[in-house]
């Protein structure tokens, strides 16, 4: 409703700047009409005067000529001198005004020709009366030619002064027409434009009104929405305090919970323990029972088992002395009863063992002590004893204590035994081991004066015969030359078992020392020394994951070297060689594998295999001294490990070695 | 190369090994410089130039081939005093003996024994060896200059 006032508005506003615009137009219009009829007036006017002028003009001509006709007087010729240029002077005039009007033009132009017609008879007359006379004058004036050309004159401006009379009438009336024509336009519009105001202003008005109307409302609004704003807050507030309230009530409520709660822990505690009481007093009951069924049963037991028991009371009477005990010393039971455990015991001990006796009194038992009882006939037995204090029911003193035995001589006899015998022990120990030691010793000093004295001649002997070579060889024949040849070769041979033999008796003697190291480093290593084997050869080796191993690093890594070297040598004579290192885990020790695709060997001869120079195959076939493998099974034995090998011939060999994991 | 004889001073109780030696030095003409002692107490005479040695030679060796296995005195002992005497704290001394034990060659090098050889079986390799030796030190290695006497 709003937005379409808003348009009306501008719409009207449109309207009415129109009709005003076009009022003004009119108005305009119409005044511009006034002016024109004025204009056009003032022109016919003017032609009226004008052409009335000439006219009068004529006429004075025409009486100053008539006047000098009659008089001769020079001064009427002025006038006509005088006139005669200002009529056509106001001819001209007369013609400019009617510039745009040919056919008055065209009269003024007959105008002008009458005139000058007029005037040359005005002339002519001046003429002939100056010249001759009078009555030539009045003669010539008889004519009435000149009076023809005033007529003429007359009629022309008559005319002229009617066509413009009409014209100006003409136009008048048209102008009056079209003045009344936008009066009365100007005056609709203005009656438009007044009604279209008063509408602008009404809706204008109503708008205004509408306007105001929402102010007041969006104000009543504002004012509502404080209100309920305010009451909001106070709702809220309103709240909070209920919130806070609740909580508090909450809390309280806990509370009561929790006492509520106890309160029925306390119950059930309260219930069941009544019901403990019950059982208790059942118990009792039983127990009750129960104890006279044990006495009577301990009676027995006491009696007839085969440990021997005594009673006495806190006044050390015996009160009790079972068969067992009756056996031990050789006395009864109503020999004893009443007098001292003190009677039991041989009399070098007497003192000490009633001093035991009477640390019983205090606490409820005694810790294992060994006290001696004599027996009549003189000997003597040991017994390891423990006792207990039989406390009155209300338990605060004893009534009687009572002792068991257990007959230990002949356990201290085998203890004593046994002591002695680890002592020897231990002493030969010591003795073997520092034989051992020296034997160790003695070993060493026998390896090292081997290596040197042993070398010593094999040295000579080489070098000797190197020497004779050289000296002699003029005298030399090949046979000659050959066994010295021999005999040079031979003694090297000699110098490698010696050597062989050193490290093998040094494998068993050194220590082991221990440590866990990782096996593919090792078997890197090794590798690595036998690149020299390696190139050349089409040899393939395949190193697995090994697991770390646990054990003397150097020695494990001469078995490695041992191994593998093997690998190396024995299928050196098959085209592509393939070797391959394995290790797993397996039952707590960790167990290597080192196979090889190469010779092989007969399993029937397996147990030779780790012998100390045992060989499997001919020297000339593979070179060696058979000292590798028995070096191998000696660490490892050392490390508790075992060695074997599975093989076919011709078909490769895989060998393998474990060592306990630890 | 100096005008004074560069002596090599052999101690080995074995003749045997000492004629090998020699027949091996000269091979590389070195065989007329070798003095010869057997044992460590004749060592140590000779450089002393006293008892067996008194007046005898110049004393100084430009490198001493020191067995270890001797009776009396052996290596060892002998390096020992040698090493302790400012005059012969220099003087090169090679172990030439036939013992591997690591006692002996960490006992030998902790007196500050320049170089140790094992005696190897392979006569050629000792042969080599010797030669290598006596080639190095006696003629291209520049001994210490001369204190004593």
């Amino acid at each position: 409703m709003q937005i379409s006032i808003r348009q009306k508005l501008i719409f009207m506003s449109f309207i009415v700047l129109a009709g005003n615009g076009f009022i003004g137009y009119a108005v305009y219009k119409s005044n511009q009409k006034l002016f024109e009829s004025e204009q056009w007036v003032n022109h016919t006017e003017q032609a009226i005067s004008q052409s009335s002028e000439i006219q009068s003009l004529g006429k004075e001509i025409e009486s100053a000529s008539r006047g000098f006709i009659i008089t001769n007087d020079s001064t009427f010729l002025e006038p006509i001198i005088v006139s005669h240029k200002v009529v056509f002077a106001s001819i001209s005039q007369l013609r400019q005004l009617f510039h745009d009007r040919p056919l008055q033009v065209k009269r003024v132009d007959s105008i002008s020709f009458y005139m000058q017609k007029r005037l040359d008879f005005s002339l002519q007359q001046v003429e002939l009366r100056s010249k001759h006379g009078l009555a030539a004058a009045i003669a010539f004036t008889s004519t009435n030619i000149g009076k023809h050309y005033s007529d003429r004159i007359r009629q022309i401006t008559n005319v002229i002064q009617n066509e413009e009379l009409a014209m100006l009438e003409q136009r008048k009336q048209t102008n009056e027409l079209s003045i009344v024509t936008f009066n009365r336009f100007s005056v609709v519009m203005f009656l438009l434009m007044t009604m279209f105001t008063v509408f602008l202003l009404i809706i204008t008005g109503k708008y205004l009104l509408q306007n105001k109307e929402k102010e007041e409302r969006a104000s009543e609004l504002v004012i509502a929405n404080k209100e309920l704003a305010f009451q909001n807050e106070e709702k809220e507030k309103r709240a909070a305090e209920l919130i806070i309230a609740n909580q508090e009530l909450i809390f309280q409520n806990c509370v009561k919970e929790d006492k509520a709660s106890a309160l029925i822990i306390a119950n059930r505690e309260l219930a069941f323990q009544n019901k403990e009481k019950e059982k208790r007093a059942a118990e009792l009951i039983t127990i009750n029972e129960s104890r006279r069924e044990m006495n009577a049963y301990l009676e027995n037991l006491i009696n007839y088992t085969n440990a021997p028991i005594i009673v006495w009371n806190p006044q050390y009477e015996i009160t009790r002395f079972n068969k067992a005990f009756e056996i031990i010393t050789g006395r009864a039971e109503r020999e004893v009863l009443g007098k001292s455990p003190a009677i039991l015991f041989p009399p070098s001990q007497k003192d000490k063992s009633m001093e035991l006796i009477r640390e019983t009194q205090t606490g409820a038992c005694m810790e294992v002590v060994e006290i001696s009882i004599l027996h009549i006939d003189g000997s003597v037995r040991l017994l390891q004893w423990n006792s207990a204090n039989i406390t009155s029911s209300d338990g605060n003193s004893a009534v009687a204590t009572i002792a068991q035995g257990h007959d230990i001589t002949l356990r201290k006899h085998a203890e004593a035994e046994i002591k002695k015998l680890n002592e020897t022990l231990e002493r030969k120990v010591i003795e073997r081991t520092e034989q051992l030691e020296s034997a160790n010793k003695e070993l060493e000093a026998f390896s090292y004066s081997v290596s040197h004295d042993l070398r010593a001649p094999l040295r000579h002997i080489g070098g000797f015969v190197d020497l004779l070579i050289k000296s002699n060889s003029a005298q030399l024949d090949e046979t000659g030359l050959r066994y010295l040849n021999i005999i040079s070769e031979s003694t090297l041979d000699m110098g490698k078992l010696i050597d062989a033999l050193l490290t093998f008796s040094r494998l068993g003697r050194t220590e082991l020392l221990r440590t866990n190291f990782n096996s593919g480093s090792t078997v890197t290593r090794v590798l690595k020394t036998f690149k020299d084997e390696l190139a050349g050869r089409n040899i393939e080796i395949n190193v697995s994951q090994l697991p770390d191993a646990k054990g003397d690093e150097s020695l494990i890594t001469q078995v490695w070297i041992n191994l593998i070297s093997n690998a190396i040598k024995y299928s050196k004579y098959k085209e592509k060689a393939v070797i391959d290192i394995s290790g797993k885990i397996e039952n707590g020790e960790t167990i290597f594998q080192v196979k090889d695709n190469g010779a092989g060997f007969d399993v029937k001869y397996a147990d030779k295999l780790f012998g100390v120079f045992q060989r499997l195959h001919k020297a000339k076939d593979f070179e060696g001294i058979g000292i590798g493998l028995a070096n191998v099974n000696r660490i490892v034995m050392r490390h508790g490990g075992k060695c074997w090998a599975e093989s076919e011939v011709d078909n490769g060999a895989s060998f393998y070695f474990s060592i306990p994991n630890k | 190369m100096n005008a004074v004889v560069k002596t090599i001073l052999i101690v080995d109780d074995s003749p045997k090994d000492v004629e090998l030696t020699i027949a091996a030095l000269s091979e590389k003409n070195l065989a007329n410089n070798v003095v010869v002692a057997e044992d460590g107490v004749e060592a140590l005479d000779y450089l002393y130039k006293r008892g067996k040695f008194a007046g005898f030679g110049n004393g100084n060796p430009a490198v001493i081939l020191l067995d270890i296995k001797m009776p009396r005195m052996n290596g060892i002992e002998v390096l020992k005093h040698i090493r302790s005497n400012p005059e012969f704290k220099f003087t090169p001394v090679i172990m030439v003996t036939s013992s591997a034990e690591e006692k002996d060659l960490i006992e030998s090098y902790n007196l500050g024994v320049n170089s140790y050889v094992v005696k190897p079986v392979d006569i050629v390799q000792f042969i080599d060896a010797i030669k290598v030796l006596g080639q190095y030190w006696a003629v291209i290695n520049q001994p210490p200059p001369f204190h004593g006497k």
